[in-house]
């Protein structure tokens, strides 16, 4: 485990890119999920990631109308957002690395239904680059 | 040979750079205007492009994330998804015209009309983004794209006044004929066609596609310090053709035909088709640069999944932003639209994008947590500020400069 | 909650003074591994961007660095216990109080 000592959250951690055990891009650090401990200390309990997390960071009209887009994009009615419990990140660095492959984790439902009815429906879709 | 073809990714981003459907034409049409007056623009703008070029694909080697991920996180997400939106604008403004460019080069081969071509290219350009390896594009392209070396053989061919060229380029004042304001606008053109954004969202992720690492510096230098200059000595040549062609008699360029135009004149039929080979190996692989860059800046912002090095289906947003650029640019080009009144609109635009997309550049080159010991040293932060000023002082003229000549009129 | 709540909102001291408001929040891991927040980077003035931070890693230009200082003017850690969401609050509005016991976290 390598993180920075002490970790400031927005610069270190926020809008960061989120890679896995493999090196795959999982998201971005859109924002992240506070707690109230027992004994009544903060605690940052897990990364979130997702469009309509965004949005709603983003505040204002800009960030409503975000949220609105991604909503509407997404094929479940009531999408939830990536949630990246702390305790599987890896390093803070350059890039948030994760100790979990990708496939553990919950797959952006816009992801999700553009491979299925789209880019698989396009030949050459599932093989590598020639 | 094997190192000519460690440098094609180099070449390929600065054809985008200096070569591609909007330079061609704007650099031969300042030739027959400004003579070689504003020679002095493209050496500026190469040095620019040299120094952030570099910095960016060491950023990309080293820590393996590309320019947007860091116009994101040092702007923050509000000022960043600004930048998103108007590079991707731009991006796709010089996407449509450089498929435009395809078909034009074409036309120029068949004497087809170019809008039934349109539709061919598009298709061609999208189906090697889907399909064909990110290094064999790079290869292909970079290397075919090298035959508009023709312009300088075409150049000697037709005998300048070497002395006069000379004097032009010397002279750091308009011609007779134009006034400062349509030289303002030229200049300032040409520096942001120079320093385009997506050259280094361009460059930056090509580092991470091509999986260089830290080893790989030596290699990321040579790829800028060969291509881009070549990329400059190429535009100069245009620019050069056109002004012993064209500024003489006082015509002027406004399309693809005039520019090749001193080729066949230098050197025949054999010219010409190694100049139409140029153009098209050009504009298909700015077009493929492009193409590329408005995915990479849209999966870039939101932390989606980028790249040609992963099987389509594991990309998939980035793939549909891909495919669905490259309709909206067959859209826009079947308006009958004339691409290369895009690219002069885009380039105005890109100039206001411009320093925020090289200050968060600046900054990371500098940080010990993403470079280590590859941060900058005095030197590239001399000339990386210097060309931040000069980037946010031609942001500033470009628009007001805009109106008052009429686009250059 | 979520550290978008936080980040920005104007802040003020046990006394109901304004201080400023909040650029950034300081985290350190406990003896159990858990990231705590442990206090609030606040600047007076507008809401900027930590464009750099002032560390050893960091080596910036000059020039861009004292713009950016400029820009957001000094910066003050302090403790979360120290801060209030209102003039008016005695404490933050959480489920439990923000303030830490004694003892624990040295700056």
């Amino acid at each position: 485990m390598n993180q920075p000592e002490p970790v400031l959250l927005d610069f270190s951690l926020l809008d960061r890119q989120i890679v896995d055990s493999q090196g795959l891009m999982v998201g971005n650090v859109d924002d992240l999920e506070l707690a109230v401990t027992d004994q009544g200390r903060l605690q940052v309990t897990a990364l979130l990631s997702g469009q309509q997390v965004l949005g709603d960071r983003l505040g204002g009209r800009l960030g409503r109308w975000m949220s609105a887009v991604a909503r509407r994009l997404s094929p479940t009615p009531d999408p939830q957002p990536l949630r990246i419990p702390y305790d599987l990140v890896d390093t803070v660095g350059s890039e948030i690395t994760l100790t979990v492959a990708k496939d553990l984790l919950a797959e952006p439902p816009l992801e999700a239904w553009l491979r299925k009815y789209l880019i698989d429906r396009i030949p050459g879709g599932r093989d590598a680059s020639q | 040979m094997k190192r000519l073809l460690a440098i094609t990714l180099g070449i390929l981003t600065a054809i985008g750079g200096f070569v591609d459907i909007g330079d061609l034409v704007a650099n031969s049409e300042t030739g027959a205007r400004f003579g070689m007056s504003l020679a002095w623009v493209v050496v500026v703008g190469v040095i620019g492009i040299c120094v952030y070029a570099e910095m960016s694909g060491r950023i990309g080697a080293v820590s393996h994330r590309a320019v947007f991920d860091l116009v994101r996180e040092r702007l923050g997400p509000r000022v960043g998804l600004a930048n998103l939106v108007g590079s991707y604008l731009v991006t796709l403004l010089t996407l449509s015209a450089e498929i435009g460019g395809v078909a034009l080069a074409l036309e120029l081969a068949s004497s087809v009309n170019y809008l039934l071509w349109v539709p061919v290219a598009a298709f061609a350009i999208w189906a090697a983004l889907w399909r064909i390896k990110f290094e064999t594009l790079e290869r292909v392209f970079g290397l075919l794209g090298l035959c508009l070396v023709i312009f300088i053989i075409a150049l000697v061919q037709l005998g300048p006044d070497w002395g006069d060229l000379g004097r032009q380029a010397a002279s750091f004042q308009p011609t007779e004929g134009e006034n400062w304001a349509t030289y303002g606008f030229f200049g300032v053109s040409l520096f942001a066609a120079a320093m385009t954004p997506y050259e280094v969202f361009f460059f930056s992720s090509g580092a991470v596609e091509e999986g260089w690492t830290r080893k790989d510096l030596i290699t990321e230098r040579l790829n800028v310090f060969v291509g881009f200059p070549l990329g400059g000595i190429l535009s100069l040549a245009v620019m050069g053709c056109a002004a012993v062609t064209f500024l003489p008699v006082g015509a002027s360029v406004s399309d693809l035909g005039q520019t090749a135009l001193p080729v066949p004149v230098a050197l025949g039929r054999l010219g010409l088709v190694i100049v139409i080979l140029g153009f098209f190996a050009a504009t298909f692989g700015a077009a493929l640069e492009t193409g590329l860059s408005a995915g990479y800046t849209v999966a870039q912002y939101f932390g989606w999944q980028w790249g040609k090095m992963v099987p389509p289906r594991r990309a998939a947003r980035f793939h549909t932003v891909v495919l669905v650029s490259v309709l909206l640019g067959l859209i826009l080009l079947l308006t009958t639209i004339d691409p290369v009144q895009l690219t002069e609109y885009s380039l105005v635009f890109s100039a206001v994008v411009l320093p925020l997309t090289y200050l968060p550049i600046l900054i990371v080159a500098n940080d010990r947590d993403y470079l280590g010991d590859q941060v900058n040293g005095p030197f590239a932060n001399i000339l990386g500020v210097s060309y931040l000023i000069i980037i946010v002082v031609a942001a500033i003229a470009a628009i007001p400069l805009m109106i008052i000549t009429g686009v250059g009129a | 909650m979520r550290a978008s709540d936080l980040l920005g909102r104007d802040v003020f001291d046990t006394a109901g003074n304004a201080v400023g408001r909040i650029v950034d929040l300081i985290a350190r891991h406990d003896a159990d591994g858990q990231l705590m927040v442990s206090a609030a980077l606040v600047a007076p003035g507008r809401r900027t961007r930590l464009f750099t931070y002032e560390r050893p890693a960091l080596a910036a230009p000059w020039l861009v660095h004292t713009a950016i200082r400029r820009l957001h003017g000094d910066v003050n850690e302090i403790q979360l216990s120290d801060l209030r969401l209102g003039p008016e609050a005695r404490e933050l509005p959480l489920p439990a109080s923000l303030r830490q016991p004694d003892g624990d976290e040295n700056s």
